[in-house]
């Protein structure tokens, strides 16, 4: 199944894309034969139950794991064919993070964690890269923290200076790993805002989560089960008063999809958002 | 399942887990308990071979060299008077010179002579009752008529056996013997030692005597009864004027001491590197139970959370690393019985073979039972983290250290400014690598100290080795830099001879174009008034002012003024500035005793460390004559030596770098032995202790690694990452070891030297730079760099974004 839609050239086309685990006996198939695009500007929600893939599928679109099998375009280069060190160099420079707890260097302070990727690309000088990372931290409302070491800052704090560390390349995607997975509302809020935010920029963000407050926020949604893509939506873009009503209706989806276990399916799968 | 049950589980599969970091931690128990095991077996080997000998040959306790006519109705009158006298000999000796010695192999395939030796060879009879000369069966062996036993040294370094053939050129043609055996020789077995015994039979010596060409000297030997005062025998002997002596005299002390010298070295160096890879193994261990705790945290806190005591957790952890040890230490002791073979190899040809007691197994069962118990008290304080740790922070956060200390160091990193501000490409790594450095300091502190330790023990042999080496050294044999020595030394009763014999050898050095210039000096026999009465001194006359030898304290003595070697001093009780009362000094010869001022003390383990300098005209004549020669650039101290040797067969010249390589022969071969066994153990150690300290950092920076893939590190950049930090550390280990050995490590060596009674009470180090600094350290950074090659294998080959899962 394929959820395109085939007015726009997509960003992000993946074909085929397979994913299997030899370390299990017998070996796992997480992803099985997954056809995606992902539209310039667009902000795509992955949803799926714990062990759909869906976080599998964002490491492997990502460059970060290889797939078995498949390819990947990224603004029409293939990815997989690519060697690490290339490969690299596109993730540096083309692609931003988010991860579900917040990843930083311990041993460095927000700033220059956030500071890190841009002074790596060099696509600005090394002043500019710092004015450019100051105004991101500005922009978060998290400049007061830029010194501080990573264990004091609040889990939403970090979340957003993830967001501002993404940002700091200027890429083409921000891929987001259930971002608000480990955040209260208050925190998730915060985090969903800067999101949306940076998608009204015009950056194209590809979301993994199982929160239906998170992928209310999303112009589209994809459902992942067992590996393969069970659904899709369509819902537009987000404004502040639509909100409930949007968070009704990915529920509506999901309850319409029967996302629930199946009987007699082999895998176990609860949606725990 | 029980409690004890389920923590036995966790335990084995934690085993199963780290199989690779649990095998690198075994093999260091191995290496620490094989050189410690190995130490006590050479030490143990060392003491009972020479025990084994001293009880079957019986050296003498007291001896006392003379060239000349022996008055032996004044011995027996000694002998008479002294009750602690159990028995006297006195052992007539044949010397040759050395150029006159041959050999030749019985296959005819290979001959040669000894002219290149400095030592006497003396040709002795077999003794009766003491001081028995033993062969390879440890029996006091009688040659049959035709035959001689050599010496052990002497027919290792020219490869004789038994059916070879020895000869000598007397004054009357060649005598030819067949060596039947070597002999094992207690108290002339070292290269210290300044001559060596060839036994063969009485009828020989005699037949050998009457040919012409030799030179008899005596040994004038006494056992004393058990528990006898050897110093005061000494005293009463010396103090008696019609008694032989003129040559050295010697204490049964000394002759041990001269003899355990070289062995006694290795065990001593196998015991320090053991001590300091006790100490690396320690460190490791610390460091790799933190490191479990800390990434098992979440599991411990579990255990801890469903009411498991931590004793029981500490107390099952403890066992499994006491079973680790008690693995590597059983393995370590047993390789020791197969290294023991090798390194006791030259003890067993030296000496007699000792008989195993329980000693024999007791001494390296508790060399390692004290490594393995190193081990349990190290584990044990490192375990008692796990009852200090939080339960709800190891459950929730996944941290084992302590929240006070993390918010400090979390402080501590927030009041730090920007390090990486201005940094791009590869400045960057190199910034990120150093802020890593510098934040996780504590853990990564391991690998410098282990490489510091391990320069350690790499560069202080090899820096001793170097300074024997060295021709500097020369200023710790009493003799000024010089490019050649030539010995005269006759008969007391033959001082005409000698001093003619010196003569035309300084005429024809004084007359040689190659040599620049020479410096000639006499050795008297003097009395000094030491605090216990008067000592014999052999003091070197002649013009010292020019002198380039290094003096400890003070200087060059002026007229009136005499200079004395260390251990002269002490024996004296003088020091610089101070009178000492001679007798026997001066024109007339006589028991005038003249006063002289101590005008400086230096280092000197020639003549058995006792030697003394006074300034002055050379004397008209005497009996022993030493010639120190400079040359002019370009010639060849060895070749004109050995013409020297073959025009004046009556003095013995040498280069004065083969005087000291023949002089610290011995020695200097343990100490090579030693310096390759602790390279090679310290190489193993740092490879181990990198592999094994990359291999647990590998777990815990998982997800740096992680966010560093995120941020476009290729697996190449993250390895270079590593590699930067491992080198830097390594090399600040380095430079502290090199620091702590120049500095620190002269003072360990000069003590234990000092300690060794040779002579020498403070010895500079004079490494090879090019060793030292160069080659040595460029060895343990390529040990150091096997960690980071494993750790980029493990970094190729990973599932990466498992890393951030």
């Amino acid at each position: 199944m394929t959820g395109t839609a085939p007015t726009a050239l997509p960003l992000l086309r993946v074909r085929g894309l397979e994913k299997k685990f030899a370390t299990t006996d017998p070996p796992t198939r997480v992803l099985e034969g997954i056809d995606l695009d992902v539209r310039r500007g667009e902000f795509l929600a992955i949803m799926g139950a714990s062990g759909s893939g869906k976080s599998t599928l964002l490491y492997s679109v990502s460059g970060m794991d290889r797939p078995t099998a498949g390819t990947v375009e990224l603004d029409g280069d293939e990815l997989t064919t690519l060697g690490d060190r290339t490969l690299s160099a596109i993730r540096l420079t083309r692609m931003g993070f988010v991860f579900q707890q917040a990843r930083f260097l311990e041993n460095l302070s927000v700033r220059d964690n956030v500071l890190l990727p841009a002074l790596r690309a060099g696509k600005l000088g090394a002043r500019q890269a710092e004015a450019t990372v100051d105004g991101l931290l500005e922009r978060f409302g998290i400049a007061h923290i830029a010194h501080h070491g990573v264990t004091e800052a609040s889990g939403g704090q970090l979340q957003r200076a993830s967001l501002a560390r993404a940002l700091a390349t200027d890429p083409a995607i921000v891929f987001a790993d259930e971002p608000t997975g480990a955040l209260d509302s208050a925190m998730t809020r915060e985090v969903l805002d800067a999101l949306t935010d940076v998608h009204a920029d015009g950056t194209t963000i590809l979301l993994v989560t199982h929160d239906p407050v998170c992928a209310a926020r999303a112009e589209r949604l994809i459902r992942l089960r067992d590996g393969v893509i069970a659904a899709e939506r369509e819902q537009g873009l987000w404004a502040p008063e639509d909100e409930g009503a949007r968070e009704r209706g990915v529920l509506d989806w999901l309850a319409h999809h029967d996302f629930r276990q199946q009987p007699g399916s082999g895998r176990g799968e609860v949606f725990d958002g | 399942m029980s409690t004890a049950g389920l923590v036995r589980r966790y335990a084995w599969n934690d085993l199963q887990r780290n199989r690779g970091t649990m095998l690198a931690l075994v093999l260091l128990f191995v290496l620490s308990a094989l050189l410690m095991a190995s130490g006590a077996v050479v030490l143990e080997r060392l003491s009972g071979a020479v025990d084994r000998m001293f009880e079957l040959s019986k050296p003498p306790h007291f001896l006392q060299m003379h060239r000349g006519e022996i008055d032996r109705a004044a011995l027996g009158d000694f002998a008479q008077r002294h009750d602690q006298i159990e028995d006297w000999l006195v052992q007539e000796m044949l010397g040759f010179p050395s150029a006159v010695i041959s050999w030749e192999h019985a296959d005819g395939s290979e001959r040669g002579d000894l002219s290149a030796s400095m030592i006497d060879h003396l040709f002795v009879a077999q003794n009766d009752g003491f001081d028995l000369l033993l062969d390879e069966h440890d029996t006091a062996v009688d040659p049959a008529p035709g035959t001689v036993f050599v010496p052990v040294a002497l027919a290792r370094e020219n490869g004789l056996g038994p059916g070879d053939e020895l000869a000598v050129e007397t004054a009357s043609g060649t005598r030819s013997l067949e060596i039947a055996g070597t002999v094992r020789d207690a108290q002339m077995a070292s290269s210290m030692s300044s001559s060596t015994r060839l036994l063969l039979a009485q009828e020989d010596l005699d037949r050998l005597r009457a040919a012409g060409g030799g030179a008899s000297e005596s040994l004038i030997e006494y056992r004393l009864e058990e528990g006898a005062d050897t110093g005061s025998f000494q005293r009463d002997y010396e103090a008696d004027t019609r008694l032989p002596h003129d040559g050295q005299a010697v204490t049964g002390a000394m002759i041990r001491l001269i003899t355990v010298f070289s062995d006694g070295l290795i065990a001593i160096a196998l015991m320090f590197a053991s001590i300091l890879l006790i100490g690396i193994a320690m460190l490791s261990i610390r460091f790799v139970i933190r490191s479990t705790i800390d990434d098992d945290v979440r599991e411990i806190g579990a255990l801890r959370a469903i009411g498991i005591p931590h004793r029981t957790i500490e107390s099952l952890l403890l066992a499994r690393y006491g079973a680790m040890a008690a693995l590597g230490c059983a393995i370590g002791g047993v390789l020791s019985a197969f290294a023991a073979q090798p390194l006791t190899q030259g003890i067993r040809t030296n000496f007699a073979s000792p008989p195993s007691t329980w000693l024999t197994f007791a001494a390296p069962g508790a060399a390692v039972l004290l490594v393995l118990a190193t081990v349990l008290i190290v584990s044990g304080a490192s375990l008692r983290r796990i009852r200090r740790l939080s339960v709800v922070d190891a459950l929730v956060h996944g941290r084992a250290d302590v929240p006070r200390r993390r918010r400090r160091a979390a402080r501590g990193r927030a009041h730090a400014s920007s390090r990486l501000a201005g940094a791009t490409g590869r400045l960057l790594t190199l910034r990120l690598a150093l802020a890593d450095l510098l934040a996780q300091r504590r853990r990564w502190l391991l690998l410098p100290t282990v490489m510091c330790l391990g320069t350690l023990l790499v560069t202080l042999p090899a820096a001793l080795l170097a300074t024997f080496d060295n021709p500097r050294f020369t200023s710790y044999l009493g003799a000024p830099q010089s490019d050649l020595r030539s010995d005269v030394q006759f008969a007391a009763e033959d001082s005409a001879a000698a001093t003619e014999a010196a003569a035309s050898l300084l005429a024809s050095l004084a007359a040689d174009p190659r040599i620049d210039a020479v410096r000639p000096y006499a050795t008297l026999r003097e009395e000094a008034a030491g605090p216990e009465g008067w000592d014999t001194v052999g003091i070197e006359v002649g013009d010292h002012t020019q002198t380039d030898l290094k003096f400890r304290s003070g200087g060059a003595p002026a007229e009136d003024e005499v200079a004395l070697s260390v251990l002269n001093a002490d024996r004296l009780g003088v020091a610089v500035g101070d009178d000492l009362d001679l007798r026997g000094i001066g024109a007339a010869g006589g028991d005038a005793v003249v006063t002289h001022r101590v005008s400086g003390i230096y280092q000197d383990i020639t003549s058995g460390g006792y030697t003394a300098k006074a300034q002055g005209a050379v004397p008209a004549e005497s009996h022993r004559w030493t010639l120190y020669a400079q040359l002019s650039p370009g010639a060849d101290p060895t070749v004109v030596a050995s013409e020297l040797n073959t025009e004046f067969p009556s003095a013995k010249t040498l280069a004065m770098q083969e005087y000291t390589a023949q002089t610290l022969g011995y020695a200097t071969h343990a100490l090579r032995t030693s310096a390759l066994i602790s390279t090679v153990f310290a190489l193993l150690a740092i490879g181990l202790i990198s592999v094994l300290f990359l291999r647990l950092a590998f777990g815990r920076d998982r997800t740096d690694l992680g966010v560093l893939t995120a941020l476009g590190f290729s697996a190449g950049e993250l390895a270079s990452l590593i590699w930067m930090k491992t080198l830097i550390v390594s090399a600040l280990g380095i430079l502290a070891g090199g620091a702590l050995a120049s500095t620190v490590g002269s003072t360990l060596v000069s003590a234990a030297l000092a300690l060794s009674g040779t002579g020498i009470s403070r010895l500079t180090l004079l490494p090879n730079p090019w060793i030292s600094c160069l080659a040595l350290p460029l060895l343990l950074l390529a040990a150091s760099a096997l960690g980071p090659l494993a750790y980029d294998r493990r970094l190729r080959a990973a599932d990466r974004s498992s890393w951030l899962r």
